[in-house]
């Protein structure tokens, strides 16, 4: 099935003040705390607007969408910048790479809850683990795609992103300072990511909740009645058998990462308030990425955390974000397609995982099988191309520094939910890696890397796996 | 005349089968045959016929002697003399206050009163004389369903025997692990509140009295016994092993010397053969990098340097394809300082290339070592026979020769805090951590590699079929390894 394109538009309401206060309050008492302070982000940043949804249910998978290109692109760029630190303690006995790498984890299991919501309410069909599209079709993308090293620009973008609603106070100075430089450098407006989070969760209100908070429906074009209600849930054994399980997806062993199923409007309600106090939204927990990322900007300020120089943005063609260095060095430019063509596989693999049923017996079927193969790709395949690529040059002449993990994404390759299809796609990339690995061997600059050719033969080994889930041995001659 | 136990710290493993083979006593080794006569053979069989059962790994304990405390020699007991060995065999792993995560430091574990009827206590036994066999270390574990039922199941931990010449064997459970109904497993690879398993530990003494009329003598500080999980690649040594982390310990406090001149035989050759054997349980093409199989690796040349210096540089790669997914502060898997001097040395080409091989006979940090060196040293999150526990110095007696200050812990605390149940931790390990325990892979004849869990792959189905997954093993004198003794009716995904 193909599917049509979201867009979302930003609506900004009144200026907060003290009129735009009293007609945003005008029917409920003030909402004391945290609410209140979140219904002001919500009025600074402007209500997300899904063109064209008619139903609060309609309007939901729409902003879940975003969110699920949110979380994906986040998760990304996290990654990128995981791979410019070294994976060692500094010298506070702290290991920032794995600090930066366990908040894209985290984003992950974001991104993985989001599909169990969209199942919740879309069905099968409903799953999106797309990047782009939304995002760079908004008027105001409420996160730039770009892959950089870190340094103070990008993580004040991060910082801005993860904002909580209140600040604590010991940090609201830097915290200003970060905001500015993000505004400056990429016009991010801080509080988008936590308005498409706080409309989510005023959507899935019953009623009689809602008629306590803000009226965001008083203040832009929403649907007329904007709130789920449990009729508007998929069928239980419909999402039994497709919800994403933590057990499948290698993260039972990650208190930390978030990864819930939602059955009913309350339990989204509920994992919906588990992400915003983990990311986004809601005022900062300890353990927040904002609070990580502050931790990190400190420790970056101290010159405690040594950056491996990478490109910003390198690019084999298909960036679908912002600027985009040509990869240019020959042998560089083989490994970048390689490593975006396991990257497709890997977004195709997950998306593949979730759309096929779970067998009703005890084996782990194709489902299991892909999502098996998309844990040990994370692990064994993504994780050391992104470390070879950060040590390959962009360009033969020297210049435009070392390179690094690409990450361009062909949104083709998840339009449809047929499995042909999907198989198809498998298919045709895994022919193509196979010829970019043939071109690297035959590269002059290959003989001189021994642990290349390890990495060659990790690489053939593992996409046989794939192979083999999608292709019959052939019969026995005679 | 002074009397000590060797090993000091002795190894079993589940099984299901009632029959058994010995843990490695000679380091390099595989596990033996005890045979009737009281030769040891090298194992044919791991399983019972069906492959449906793994046989337990008995630990054996013998007798040492020493006239001066240093130089220590296998007892010659006159034929008067009787040897009455004591052993007690605890799981607190259910009971034990248990973090989220496993923890980065070492910590005693605790339990709370309330926690008391969790504690699986197999009890103490004694046995003497040959071939003799104890009643079974039983006890109840008790705890209750979520909706208030009360569950109560006994557990078994294992049994004594004794080989013909009345030495210890200490057999563990059967792999037993349970909950109450309705309790999930799979939360966690580390905390399934409410599941037990049949995992143990505990001190092991023994009395010699050298003729009826005189006084039982103790053997100096005893030693201890730790049941653990099945080893499914059982002659293939993790990279650090449990002697590696013991023997750092000791260096690290002063309680033991830094290897000089390392020999290449016993010192190096083992580091890079274990490496080198990675390649049948783990997918990873470093491990069959051709560079690990060159004879040059024992020339001290200069020219060979560089060849030295690339493969110490694969030997190294352990510390990252391992490394696993832990947290920020959390530990990595790290070769130990002492392997890494080694290793520097050898590059240096500052080694003795005399050949060398093992003693013949037993030994006493012969036995110890063959013993731990079958243990995962790496990495402890929480680890598969003892965990981080044991990098915690006052647990040894001193001086120290590895062994465990028997007022320093109690039974059943070196496992305690492992894994709950032991197969929540092997299920999500793969890829990473100990494939030498736990196969990632498991190779076939004609060369493939499968999954060595396909069948077996979730939670409930590990702990129901555990028995029935296939081991890696040597196939004769050659460096080949295959999955051997896979039950057939197992299926395939």
């Amino acid at each position: 099935m193909q599917r049509s394109l979201t867009r979302i538009r930003w609506h900004e309401p009144l200026q907060p003040g003290a009129e735009g206060r009293a007609r945003a309050f005008a029917d409920v008492a003030s909402v004391a705390g945290d609410r209140d302070l979140l219904s002001e982000m919500v009025l600074r940043a402007g209500i997300p607007i899904v063109e064209g949804a008619t139903t609060a249910r309609e309007y939901a998978i729409g902003l879940l969408k975003l969110a699920a290109e949110v979380e994906h692109a986040l998760m990304v760029q996290y990654l990128y910048a995981a791979v410019s630190v070294p994976d060692e303690l500094s010298s506070d006995s702290i290991d920032y790479h794995r600090k930066i790498l366990n908040i894209a984890i985290q984003e992950m299991g974001h991104l993985a809850t989001l599909q169990n919501l969209l199942l919740l309410l879309g069905g099968r069909d409903g799953f999106y683990v797309q990047r782009d599209i939304i995002r760079e079709a908004s008027d105001k993308n409420p996160l730039p795609f770009v892959l950089e090293p870190i340094s103070k620009t990008s993580l004040a973008k991060y910082v801005s992103a993860e904002k909580p609603a209140r600040v604590p106070p010991q940090f609201a100075a830097k915290v200003n300072e970060l905001v500015k430089l993000a505004k400056e450098d990429a016009g991010i407006e801080p509080h988008r990511v936590g308005a498409i989070y706080e409309l989510l969760r005023w959507i899935f209100l019953s009623p009689e909740e809602a008629a306590k908070e803000i009226n965001y429906a008083t203040l832009a074009p929403l649907p007329k009645n904007p709130h789920i209600s449990d009729k508007d849930v998929t069928d239980p054994m419909e999402i039994a058998r497709f919800e994403a399980l933590r057990t499948e997806w290698g993260v039972s062993s990650k208190p930390g990462v978030i990864l819930a199923a939602a059955h009913n409007r309350a339990e989204a309600l509920a994992v919906l308030d588990q992400i915003a106090r983990q990311g986004e939204g809601l005022p900062d927990t300890e353990h927040s990425h904002f609070s990580q990322f502050m931790e990190i900007v400190i420790a970056f300020e101290a010159g405690i955390i040594t950056v491996t120089p990478m490109a910003k943005s390198p690019t084999v063609g298909e960036h679908g974000g912002i600027g985009g260095a040509m990869i240019l060095h020959p042998y560089t430019r083989l490994w970048g397609e390689v490593f975006s063509l396991q990257y497709s596989l890997l977004v195709l693999t997950i998306y593949h995982s979730l759309i096929t049923a779970r067998p009703s017996d005890e084996s782990e079927g194709l489902r299991g099988a892909l999502s098996s193969l998309a844990v040990r790709g994370m692990r064994t395949v993504i994780t050391p191309l992104s470390v070879l690529l950060a040590s390959l040059s962009m360009r033969a002449d020297g210049t435009g520094g070392n390179a690094g993990p690409p990450f361009d994404l062909d949104p083709s390759i998840l339009q449809s939910s047929n499995d042909q299809e999907l198989t198809a796609h498998h298919l045709r990339m895994l022919k193509q890696l196979a010829s970019s690995y043939g071109a690297i061997e035959l590269s002059p600059d290959f003989g001189a890397q021994p642990d290349h050719a390890n990495m060659l033969t990790n690489l053939r080994n593992f996409d046989e796996r794939r192979r083999k889930l999608f292709v019959s041995p052939a019969p026995p001659v005679g | 005349m002074k009397f000590r136990i060797f090993p000091s710290i002795g190894i079993a493993r589940l099984g299901e089968d009632t029959n058994f083979f010995l843990c490695p006593e000679r380091p390099g080794d595989d596990p033996g045959e005890l045979k009737a006569d009281g030769t040891v053979t090298p194992v044919t069989h791991f399983k019972n016929a069906t492959k449906t059962k793994i046989r337990k790994q008995g630990a054996r304990f013998h007798i040492f002697e020493s006239e001066d405390g240093v130089s220590w020699r296998p007892a010659n007991l006159p034929a008067s003399a009787t040897v009455k060995w004591t052993v007690t065999l605890e799981n607190k792993k259910s009971a034990v206050n248990r973090p989220d995560a496993p923890s980065i430091a070492p910590v005693r574990p605790v339990v709370p009163d309330a926690n008391q009827s969790m504690v699986i206590k197999g009890g103490t036994r004694d046995i003497n004389g040959p071939n003799a066999a104890s009643t079974p270390f039983k006890g109840p574990y008790e705890t209750t369903a979520p909706d208030g039922t009360p569950f109560k199941v006994d557990v078994e931990l294992g049994q004594l025997r004794t080989d013909g010449q009345g030495r210890l064997i200490v057999l563990g459970g059967k792999g037993f692990s349970s909950a109450p109904a309705d309790v999930p497993l799979g939360v966690s690879f580390y905390r399934n509140p409410k599941w037990h398993d049949d995992v143990a530990d505990g001190p092991v003494t023994a009395k010699i009295q050298l003729s009826p009329t005189s006084t039982p003598v103790d053997a100096e500080g005893g030693a201890w016994v730790v049941v653990a999980p099945p080893d499914y690649a059982p002659a293939l040594n993790c990279p650090v092993t449990l002697f590696d982390v013991l023997r750092q310990v000791g260096i690290s406090n002063s309680l033991l010397p830094m290897p000089g001149v390392p020999s290449f035989d016993l010192d190096i050759a083992p580091i890079l053969t274990r490496v080198r054997r990675l390649r049948w349980v783990h997918e990873d093409a470093t491990w069959s990098d051709a560079r690990l199989d060159s004879p040059k690796l024992r020339s001290r040349a200069a020219v060979d340097k560089p060849l030295r210096t690339q493969v110490r540089g694969l030997v190294r790669k352990v510390q990252t394809i391992f490394k696993g997914h832990i947290s920020a502060g959390g530990l990595k898997y790290t070769l130990r300082e002492f392997q890494n001097k080694i290793l520097e040395d050898w590059v240096a080409g500052t080694f003795d290339d005399t050949p060398a091989t093992p003693s013949a006979g037993l030994t006493d940090i012969g036995l110890t070592r063959a013993s731990l060196e079958s243990a995962a040293g790496q990495g402890f999150c929480p680890g598969i026979e003892a965990g981080i526990l044991v990098l915690d110095k006052a647990l040894y007696a001193t001086p120290f020769d590895f062994r465990i200050n028997h007022s320093s812990i109690n039974a059943g605390d070196l496992t305690a805090l492992m894994a709950q149940p032991w197969q929540a931790d092997f299920l999500e390990c793969n890829t990473e951590w100990w494939p030498t325990q736990r196969p990632d892979v498991a190779p076939q004849a004609g060369g493939a590699k499968q999954d060595w869990i396909r069948g077996a792959n979730t939670h409930e189905l590990l702990v129901k079929r555990s028995g029935r997954l296939g081991l890696v093993v040597k196939q004769g004198a050659d460096e080949i390894f295959l999955e051997v003794e896979r039950d057939p009716t197992l299926p395939t995904v």
